[in-house]
């Protein structure tokens, strides 16, 4: 297996980031995404939970590359990603239970996670482990970044507060870190629930389209060449 | 002239099952080096997680054990579910304080409800609180007590208590505690005011409501059937050895 030509780790990071992000432009993991980003909390707890285990699986598949013979490869990089996704949630059971708890099934299964194993393949198992890495620390982080703005932009909008119930992710010190604008009861409901997270995402990724149509001029089309072009 | 090619592809196929079954292996021992590394710590957070609920349950009620392990493991479909179910039991000195019984209320708008109830050795409902739902949030989510404090009103009821409520509520004198006793008066009284008992449901949330009353009237018929059991039976332990055999 050879190392394909490396790209550049600025363009790593503009693609995860931006170009391709996961959440907003190739819509990669969206379940966990739209389930879970309900509060700024719970996004933040998924998103560093799925960081994590994308760092430890690019790393690991990056590593074993060379090894892992073909018609194995596939089982093996599901196995590597179950195994550091059992791992993450066992840390998390003892270290941060009140998060355990409020993530519940939305942990464990961070394994189906297609971004995850999307990476192990089309990255990873192709390259050098520091590109590995940062690839998966930009992906990781675009994808954190698009939970935490749907998270928190539900959660205040569906029950007015940001970072409700923080001590679950940040122990005692924590208590009174939650910012109120405006009591639940005025809340609109809807951002809480899951066509709240359809219309939010949608929302992102207009917002994201609009900017990136903005900023690229040379898209605007005169309609009178496009008709003198067609045969 | 074929042997050769039949070699090397044997050889892949051996190859690839040894990576295999080494992953699985190097798998399996990484995870029960972390379960090991992590259960003493996971069960620590879960019994101070146990212990901060019951404490929500009991407050009120003086008690000087330790609730979360003097527990009775119960298995009987009337509190809800199909599994043993838990009950704590609170004591002062020797003397049964309460009792806090997990009870699941099935009937929930989303699904399951699981709920402790806290009774006075007297049959009084100390505090009732949920503590696993999937009701639907800024409607039914209101029986959590940082939500709204709905929750609390059971507390100080008995199975008898609710039909003074009710009598109370229609104008009419109280009934006399034998009266209350009776099976079907209580029974008609642990309703919603809507079905003709004496609590008001969450608004928006009766199914929700109706669920959780029903699972606190189940937890206090259940404690007044067997409540010398509760708490005389001991902690459950691993089958005892005969004594002189």
């Amino acid at each position: 297996v050879s190392d394909d030509a490396a790209p550049s780790l600025s363009t790593l990071w503009r693609d995860g980031l931006w170009d391709a992000n996961p959440g907003l432009v190739t819509l990669l993991g969206l379940c966990p995404l739209l389930a879970v980003g309900n509060t700024t909390v719970n996004a933040l707890g998924l998103g560093l939970a799925t960081l994590a285990t994308l760092l430890v699986t690019n790393v690991s598949v990056s590593l074993l590359r060379h090894a892992l013979p073909s018609p194995v490869r596939l089982p093996l990089h599901v196995l590597i990603i179950a195994t550091t996704v059992t791992l993450v949630e066992l840390s998390m059971r003892a270290w941060l239970p009140g998060l355990h708890a409020a993530l519940g099934i939305f942990l464990p299964l961070i394994v189906t996670n297609c971004l995850i194993l999307g990476r192990a393949q089309a990255f990873a198992s192709r390259r050098k482990v520091a590109l590995a890495a940062v690839d998966a620390l930009s992906t990781g982080t675009g994808f954190l970044l698009v939970l935490l703005a749907l998270g928190a932009g539900r959660e205040l909008i569906g029950q007015g507060t940001i970072l409700a119930e923080a001590t679950l992710l940040f122990g005692d010190i924590a208590e009174g870190w939650t910012w109120q604008l405006f009591d639940a009861e005025h809340g609109l409901l809807i951002a809480l629930l899951p066509p709240g997270a359809f219309v939010a995402l949608g929302l992102l990724i207009a917002l994201r389209n609009l900017i990136e149509f903005r900023r690229s001029p040379r898209i605007a089309i005169d309609p009178r060449s496009e008709s003198s072009s067609a045969p | 002239v074929n042997a050769a090619p039949d070699e090397a592809e044997r050889e892949g196929e051996w190859r690839s099952a040894l990576t295999l079954a080494a992953g699985v292996l190097i798998a399996v021992a990484l995870l029960g080096t972390m379960r090991s590394l992590t259960s003493e710590r996971a069960a620590r957070a879960e019994t101070a997680r146990l212990t901060e609920s019951l404490a929500a349950v009991l407050s009120g009620v003086p008690f000087d054990n330790a609730p979360a392990t003097d527990r009775l493991l119960v298995r009987d479909e009337s509190l809800g579910s199909p599994d043993p179910l838990s009950v704590y039991r609170a004591r002062l000195g020797e003397r049964p304080a309460a009792a806090v019984l997990s009870v699941v209320a099935p009937q929930g708008y989303g699904g399951a409800i699981e709920m402790l109830v806290g009774v006075r050795a007297d049959g009084r409902v100390t505090a009732v609180r949920v503590v696993a739902h999937r009701e639907t949030p800024g409607i039914g989510d209101r029986v959590e007590r940082r939500r709204s404090d709905w929750i609390t009103r059971f507390t100080g009821h008995s199975l008898d208590s609710a039909s003074t409520v009710r009598g109370t509520r229609a104008g009419r004198p109280g009934k006399t505690r034998s009266e209350g006793r009776d099976g079907a008066a209580h029974g008609r009284h642990w309703r919603l005011a809507r079905d003709g008992g004496g609590f008001d449901a969450l608004s928006g949330a009766t199914v929700t409501s109706r669920a959780v009353l029903d699972g606190v009237h189940r937890a206090l018929l259940w404690f007044e059937a067997n409540r010398a059991a509760a708490f005389a039976r001991a902690e459950i332990r691993p089958a005892a050895r005969p004594a002189d055999s």
